[in-house]
């Protein structure tokens, strides 16, 4: 005996459920996306850490890993400048970390080129911790990387030859000890995994440090940033963590310092 | 990923492309229709059957059929008792009008239409549970595999099959298959239970037919 009254009012109920039912999906949905907010809140990303490889800024080839073939083994201190591209470094290896010089670098001769100028940074920067001065580490990196430009092949790579306008790039061939050191350090604090980014492409970042005197750095500027949040982030992160840094040689002069790099998901370049 | 951790779902819904939100659109409309109609059928049935219980006790103390419609009354929604008012409406029509025998076929006429009309009452809405139980994850593998298509497409257009291209394409894709099964769960679940619980509704039906049949014609 269903009559057309009795049909509306199921008609009427069946729409109040649907109108409920729709109300609850809107609702979980809601609270799935505030629990995976709390979530993560509560329970960070564990830090994925990829040590790039840092290109000394003016050294020739790719700075270190696994293998560079076209080298050659034997005994000479600094090998064959491969080619002038811009940094690439290949693989992910540590370079040897500038700020603890409490290791001994082992006496005998690598076969790179890379592992020479890690041994003979290693041994700088013991001399400089000995002294406290920055003269043995400037005379002697200066002539290393005389020494390297003297062996390379073509213009060095990295920093952009020819002194470029801007803050990036103006090192050119065999650069500035300083600033190779202050990337190193930098390099060291940036915790940084590739596979965060969905897209290596496009990921650059141009950030201007200004450095005082003292080596604190006193203020960040980005003048490119990347379309990665997480990318731009961890570079302010490393910068703020490598604040102060070594105090700025003497002929820097006295007043604070603009330096800029660049940050790629490769690594960091001058 | 971290990019997407930081919105989760909604980023990942945000990348999916249009089809992929279309079959999303529409698993989450099967979703909500089906709890209606579980939500709706589950009080629906249970009244009928709590009011079913309650009518043939009544039913079995009172043995007079007039007083049996009056206190039927009370139990409109109860499919034994609208059952029973049909046929005590057909057998009041025509008790004076026809023998016994006539009489007879017209209740028990009157009756088995009832019970039929009770038997669709009770499954309406019921097949659509079926339907998206059984169409709802092909509906959401259709979405994956659309996904998945477009994610390799990019794959192609990026030149690199490492995990950091791959993962968060077929990610995305996979959304639509949990959400068909999540839409598909609880309607093959809903379905079971109100097919079990109409069957047995409709068992009592046939059952207590043929005595309200007798009840009238031995009034």
């Amino acid at each position: 005996m269903s009559t057309r009254e009795e049909l509306t009012r199921d008609q009427k109920r069946f729409a109040v459920w649907v109108f409920i039912a729709a109300t609850a999906h809107a609702a979980l949905v809601v609270l799935s996306f505030l629990m995976q907010l709390y979530y993560l809140r509560t329970h960070p990303p564990v830090k994925i850490v990829t040590v790039s490889l840092v290109t000394l800024p003016g050294t020739p080839g790719p700075a270190g890993g696994p293998a560079v073939p076209e080298q050659p083994p034997a005994p000479k201190p600094v090998a064959e400048v491969p080619a002038p591209k811009p940094l690439e470094p290949p693989a992910p290896k540590k370079i040897p970390e500038p700020a603890p010089a409490k290791k001994i670098v082992p006496e005998e001769k690598p076969k790179s080129d890379k592992a020479d100028l890690a041994d003979a940074l290693s041994r700088l920067k013991k001399q400089t911790e000995s002294r406290e001065a920055g003269k043995g580490i400037s005379s002697s990196l200066a002539s290393l990387q005389k020494k390297v430009a003297s062996q390379g092949k073509g213009p060095a790579q990295g920093s952009g030859s020819g002194g470029g306008g801007g803050l990036y790039g103006q090192g050119g061939g065999a650069s500035d000890p300083y600033k190779s050191k202050i990337a190193g350090i930098i390099q060291n604090n940036w915790t940084f995994s590739e596979q965060m980014l969905r897209t290596t492409r496009g990921m650059e970042v141009y950030v201007a440090i200004n450095i005082l005197p003292n080596g604190t750095i006193s203020q960040i500027r980005f003048d490119q940033r990347a379309s990665s949040e997480y990318l731009n982030n961890s570079v302010k992160v490393a910068l703020q963590k490598s604040s102060p840094l070594p105090a700025l040689p003497r002929e820097y002069g006295s007043k604070p310092y603009w330096i800029g790099f660049v940050f790629t998901p490769e690594g960091v370049t001058k | 990923m971290n990019e997407n951790a930081g919105g989760g779902i909604a980023s990942m819904l945000m990348g999916s492309g249009p089809v992929v939100i279309a079959v999303l659109a529409v698993l989450i409309m099967f979703s909500i229709i089906s709890w209606a109609i579980i939500a709706f059928k589950f009080g629906y049935i249970r009244k009928s059957i709590k009011e079913s219980q309650d009518f043939l006790d009544s039913f079995f103390e009172v043995q007079n059929v007039d007083r049996m419609f009056s206190a039927s009354e009370n139990f409109r929604t109860g499919s034994l008792p609208r059952v029973f008012r049909a046929g005590y409406v057909e057998y009041s029509s025509m008790r004076d009008k026809s023998t016994v025998t006539q009489l007879r076929e017209r209740v028990t006429l009157a009756v088995k239409r009832e019970v039929n009309s009770e038997s669709k009452r009770l499954t309406h809405l019921v097949p659509f549970l079926a339907t998206v139980g059984n169409t709802a994850p092909f509906i959401g593998l259709f979405g994956t595999v659309w996904g998945i298509m477009s994610s390799f497409q990019n794959i192609g257009l990026m030149k690199s099959a490492s995990l950091a291209a791959v993962a968060p394409g077929i990610s995305e894709a996979l959304i639509a298959t949990a959400t068909g099964l999540v839409a598909a769960i609880p309607a093959v679940m809903g379905y079971n239970y109100l097919t079990q619980k109409i069957g047995q509704v409709e068992r009592d039906l046939e059952d207590f037919a043929p005595d309200f049949i007798d009840a009238y014609l031995n009034q």
